[in-house]
């Protein structure tokens, strides 16, 4: 059964290099939202079991939607991929329930590491 | 030479590379007062030197009359002038995370301006030339005005391009007041060079 | 960099280099001092290497620095330091001739984090003679500021210009209006001044305008500004005064002008001034209104009969 992949990042490249380097032969479902807004609402509808989370975003930053995740009580394994890298943002997005943090750029190796660590997806 | 401005998808590669820049910038920052920072999303435009005050303006748009600014060159691979935009209280409220006492003068006001923008500029610079693989280099900051409005921190006067590339990023305190836009030009001259940088970008991503 | 110089020569170019080097731990132990630096500090690398910066300089910003060289470790990046905020790190003497006009030599540095050999933390400061760039920027300063000042002024008497008398007392004028209080303004001619010049030359007349400026100088306040209005007329903004204070200043100046005649070679030559007043009231309309109103109480003294004060009234 495949999983439910939402990419949620504001940039078209970024999502586009997300696409590029998700693991081959991984079944997945993907939808892709732009902002903290359309995220929720994928989420709402259940398209995302598995979320690509990027923090800086207009309307509704990812710190918000984890919030929004955490107090509407939405079922969702959460990999946050940013580019901010101080050290609160990390702990922060860790103790809102973001199963990892990935530091961007990334590549395929570093996004399949962290997706396995997660227990969200493995190589068999 | 009339130099094309970056198309669509050049723009969206060129913004991540900033995203990416403007992290190290806000960690650096971060790690020196011990406290979080916002990162706003990057904004990025095509500016003639006629409207570009207008514009910056738009971007900053704070209340009031009163700012301090701070100009940095930039040169080698890429070109260009970055200003830092402080608004008045800002500086109070750094003063005092960074330790500095009442006792100290007017001059260790300025001598902050200057520390934190080369921090901000250096950090947010070399993360971008690091990414589109360019040297970089770095004039020493310079105090352009406390307390004026931003037309005057901008300074019209005669500019040696007629277009440039304008960079809009926003670092902010969640505590308190301070704020810090980061407006980097890079000039014409420049703009083959990041082009050439961001497809490299792109292809190794 | 590429370089086809081996390291002896790369040495021997850090070494005699223009420019303070030196290299320090992120104790401030110092690594690298080169020639620059002892020749400016009578402090020889061999005594100093090995050694905290401070013990030799105990006069440095110690705190500063050390969070200075921190700073730049923990973030990786280069930092500057600028003459016009902070004249020197270092307090060397200054090499320009005894004309300088400055104490000290001013300093730009720039900090350079790098790793040595052996992996340790190190930061390389580098140190710029700026004294000559100082120097110029002060000159310039200086001289707009002259420059300005002389356009204020009056060439012959040293008195305020009228230009820069009628922008003070738009802005007295405004700042009344505004928050309330008193302002006067005081017009005053010398009687017969062309006589004065006739019989006794124009060298005489410009004598006796300067004598008679520095008499009113003396007795006038520091906040009232007086400036030369014509010929031989002056205006002179009181701030703060009313009527009765505005009288009491301008008889006093008309006794000591009658009282106190000029000397010019030979000559004795007595003098008398007409005196106008007039004091701001809410309903003015501008600063001009006011000048006007002097100018016509001033009218009615010299039609009076001059050597007088007459104070203005609406039906001038």
């Amino acid at each position: 059964m495949s999983v439910a992949l939402l990419i949620v990042d504001d940039s078209g490249f970024s999502r586009k290099a997300m696409l590029k380097s998700i693991p081959e032969g991984w079944d997945v479902d993907i939808t892709q939202a732009t902002n903290g807004e359309e995220a929720l609402a994928a989420l709402r509808k259940g398209l995302g079991e598995v979320v690509l989370l990027d923090l800086t975003m207009p309307v509704l930053d990812g710190f918000g939607v984890l919030e929004g995740i955490r107090d509407e009580g939405l079922k969702a394994k959460v990999v946050v991929v940013s580019a901010d890298i101080q050290p609160k943002a990390k702990l922060r997005v860790i103790s809102l329930g973001a199963l990892a943090f990935l530091q961007k750029p990334f590549n395929k190796e570093s996004l399949a590491a962290t997706l396995a660590e997660c227990g969200v997806y493995s190589e068999d | 030479m009339k130099i094309e401005p970056l198309n669509e998808e050049e723009n969206e590669i060129l913004q991540e590379v900033i995203n990416i820049g403007m992290g190290q910038a806000g960690a650096s920052l971060a790690k020196l007062l011990d406290v979080f920072v916002n990162l706003s999303v990057p904004r990025v435009s095509w500016v003639s030197d006629v409207d570009f005050v207008d514009q910056v303006e738009k971007l900053v748009e704070g209340h009031g009359n009163s700012w301090a600014g701070v100009r940095q060159a930039f040169y080698n691979q890429l070109e260009g002038e970055a200003f830092a935009i402080y608004g008045a209280n800002g500086c109070q409220q750094l003063a005092g995370l960074m330790g500095y006492t009442d006792d100290d003068e007017d001059d260790a006001e300025e001598e902050l301006l200057l520390d934190v923008t080369n921090i901000l500029v250096g950090a947010c610079l070399v993360g971008v030339a690091k990414q589109i693989g360019k040297k970089l280099d770095f004039a020493a900051p310079t105090l352009v005005g406390i307390g004026k409005p931003i037309e005057d921190l901008l300074y019209r006067r005669e500019r040696e391009w007629d277009q440039c590339l304008l960079i809009e990023v926003n670092f902010c305190l969640e505590e308190g007041d301070f704020s810090c836009h980061l407006v980097m030009l890079m000039s014409e001259a420049s703009i083959e060079q990041l082009r050439s940088g961001l497809i490299e970008f792109m292809e190794s991503y | 960099m590429t370089a086809a110089l081996g390291d002896n020569s790369l040495g021997f170019i850090i070494d005699r280099v223009d420019v303070g080097i030196l290299v320090v731990t992120e104790n401030l132990e110092v690594v690298l001092w080169n020639r620059f630096m002892e020749a400016n500090s009578k402090v020889t690398a061999e005594t100093i290497v090995g050694t905290n910066l401070l013990e030799s300089f105990p006069d440095l910003p110690g705190k500063w620095l050390e969070k200075k060289v921190r700073s730049v470790q923990l973030l990786n990046n280069f930092a500057f330091t600028s003459w016009q905020q902070r004249p020197y790190l270092f307090h060397f003497k200054h090499h320009r001739p005894i004309t300088g006009g400055v104490t000290h030599m001013y300093q730009n540095c720039t900090f350079i984090p790098f790793e040595g050999s052996e992996g340790e933390s190190l930061v390389c400061i580098t140190l710029f003679d700026v004294t000559d760039t100082a120097i110029s920027q002060r000159e310039v300063q200086q001289a707009h500021a002259d420059l300005e000042e002389l356009s204020n002024r009056d060439p012959l008497t040293g008195v305020y210009n009228r230009r820069f008398m009628e922008t003070e007392l738009n802005k007295e004028f405004k700042r009344v209006r505004r928050h309330g209080g008193k302002l006067s303004v005081l017009f005053l001619d010398l009687d017969f001044f062309k006589k004065v010049n006739d019989t006794y030359g124009h060298q005489a007349g410009d004598q006796v305008l300067i004598e008679v400026t520095q008499r009113i100088n003396e007795i006038a306040r520091v906040t009232d500004c007086l400036a030369r209005y014509g010929g031989e007329e002056f205006a002179i903004i009181l701030p703060e005064t009313d009527t009765s204070g505005g009288l009491i200043f301008a008889n006093r100046v008309r006794e000591l002008i009658e009282k106190t005649p000029v000397y010019y070679e030979e000559h004795v030559i007595a003098l008398t001034a007409s005196l106008g007043l007039s004091e701001y009231y809410d309903g003015l309309e501008s600063h001009d209104a006011l000048l006007d109103q002097s100018d016509k109480a001033l009218y009615v003294a010299k039609k009076q009969g001059r050597n007088r004060v007459v104070c203005y009234l609406p039906d001038m």
